[in-house]
């Protein structure tokens, strides 16, 4: 969630530096707005069309009075949910993302509350900040290559950032009576370095997830565990990921790795992803996908164009 | 006296197109065609209103130097370091980092913060889908003398500079 991570730093160094202007598209001093277009093209095993979509359109707000302590974010997402991930039988969806009130007490500390991201993975929730067009998990079966356990939900946080570690928890209600907890430990202690260390309880699942990325020139390492059992405590998946890009200019080029298990099934995934940055708000790419889940292959191609505003 | 009417009915129009504008937003919705249509009126304006300030400044300092004991090329000469001087400092209050050895100083390696106290704030912050740049400092605006539209851009990533396009002045 490249964005949005941008977002909150300059919302934070909005505070801290109040003449920055901190909006991507001001509207007045306090109001923003921003978000990307993506329109995406794929074609894969089983199926004899290509499929097109403009894969999501989000368009965000953001409130931040430069001399308060309050601000605020509100994203809205449009989806064509072709795979009808949210089961409701439409080809096409509208959400709401981030949005947040949040509450800076200091420098180091922060409270914010409402529908907030997940603090889970390494992969982020929006295509502006993948170095692919995939997930890296599974994709057949009606699953969407999301490894995580959750993305956004209603709850609140506090975050807490010193100079080498960032430490945050989320807590939110659930259907049953008990509540559904995270926790975040991120250490960024050595230069281009960034480890966290992430745990989900929640009745329905418990999820461990860990990730590291470094970078070294111009290349890009990053490795991530993925680990969740359902709340009777069987085995859901359990996934490990090795990431490399290279940047060549405006060029780059990513190779992705994963391996692991569903529900004790073996698992594993290739993808190789060439991308150009045609300019600050235009990204493309082109993937290729190799899959295969219980001894059944599944291959896939993407093209993808991303405009960000 | 006839620039000082030009300039005064120029200033108005400005002036009004900005208290009557969004009076005008509220009351009503207008079309694409006619908003590029009121942008372009309004970039006329600036234009004439800059060329008839320019002129006035040259008259002003024309008529000062006039009744001063010099030979022409000496009374040019000092007309033309006046104008320059009043039209540098004019765009160091609007515009502080349209300086070429500002941006000179500005180093690979430096945090925002170092960025915006050597050459002020930035017109935009913007974030970008450049794998190795997370955002970027544009800095946009015109030269007071020629109108001449400038940019300059900076790029970080993981809060350091990484590229510096300075513009040409």
């Amino acid at each position: 969630m490249k964005l949005q991570k941008q977002l909150t730093a300059a919302l934070a160094g909005a505070a801290l530096f109040g003449s920055v202007a901190n909006a991507e598209i001001p509207l007045t001093d306090e109001l923003s707005a921003y978000g990307y277009i993506d329109m995406a093209l794929t074609d894969g095993d089983g199926s004899n069309d290509t499929s097109t979509s403009v894969a999501e359109f989000e368009l965000g707000f953001a409130f931040a009075p430069a001399e308060s302590k309050w601000s605020a974010v509100a994203e809205l997402s449009f989806d064509s949910d072709t795979d009808d991930v949210d089961g409701n039988g439409e080809d096409s969806s509208a959400e709401f993302e981030t949005v947040t009130i949040s509450y800076q007490y200091s420098d180091s500390l922060s409270f914010t509350f409402g529908n907030i991201l997940s603090y889970q993975g390494f992969e982020t929730y929006d295509a502006t900040g993948l170095y692919q067009y995939s997930y890296a998990g599974d994709t057949s079966n009606g699953r969407n290559g999301v490894l995580y356990s959750a993305g956004y939900a209603v709850g609140a946080s506090a975050d807490y950032t010193t100079g080498d570690f960032d430490l945050g928890v989320w807590v939110g209600d659930t259907d049953s009576s008990e509540m559904s907890f995270e926790y975040l430990v991120a250490y960024n202690g050595v230069e281009n370095l960034t480890v966290k260390f992430i745990y989900a309880d929640d009745p329905g699942y418990e999820t461990v997830n860990v990730w590291a990325a470094y970078d070294y020139g111009d290349f890009t390492f990053a490795v991530e565990t993925v680990e969740t059992e359902s709340g009777t405590g069987a085995d859901v998946l359990d996934i490990q990921t090795a990431l490399v890009y290279y940047a060549i200019g405006k060029a780059g080029i990513t190779v992705r790795f994963s391996d692991g298990e569903y529900a004790g099934v073996d698992f594993e995934k290739f993808t190789i992803s060439p991308s150009y940055s045609f300019s600050d708000n235009v990204f493309g790419l082109v993937e290729f996908s190799s899959e295969e889940l219980g001894g059944v292959d599944n291959d896939t191609a993407a093209v993808e164009l991303i405009y960000s505003f | 006296m006839k620039k000082n009417t030009t300039y005064s009915t120029l200033l108005a129009l400005v002036c009004a197109s900005f208290f009557v504008s969004p009076a005008g937003l509220d009351a009503q919705q207008i079309s694409r065609d006619e908003f590029d249509s009121l942008a372009k009126r309004v970039e006329q304006l600036e234009a004439s209103v800059r060329m008839v300030k320019n002129t006035q400044i040259e008259g002003l300092a024309a008529e000062a130097v006039s009744a001063m004991p010099m030979d022409m090329a000496d009374k040019e000469s000092l007309i033309e370091s006046v104008v320059n001087t009043i039209q540098a400092k004019e765009e160091g209050a609007n515009f502080p980092w349209m300086d070429t050895a500002k941006w000179a100083s500005l180093q690979k390696g430096m945090s925002p913060e170092d960025v915006v106290a050597t050459i002020g704030s930035p017109t935009l912050n913007e974030p970008s889908m450049h794998k190795r740049v997370d955002f970027v400092y544009t800095y946009q605006g015109r030269r007071v003398a020629t109108a001449k539209k400038v940019e300059g851009i900076i790029r970080f990533y993981k809060g350091k500079v990484v590229e510096v396009e300075a513009p040409v002045l």
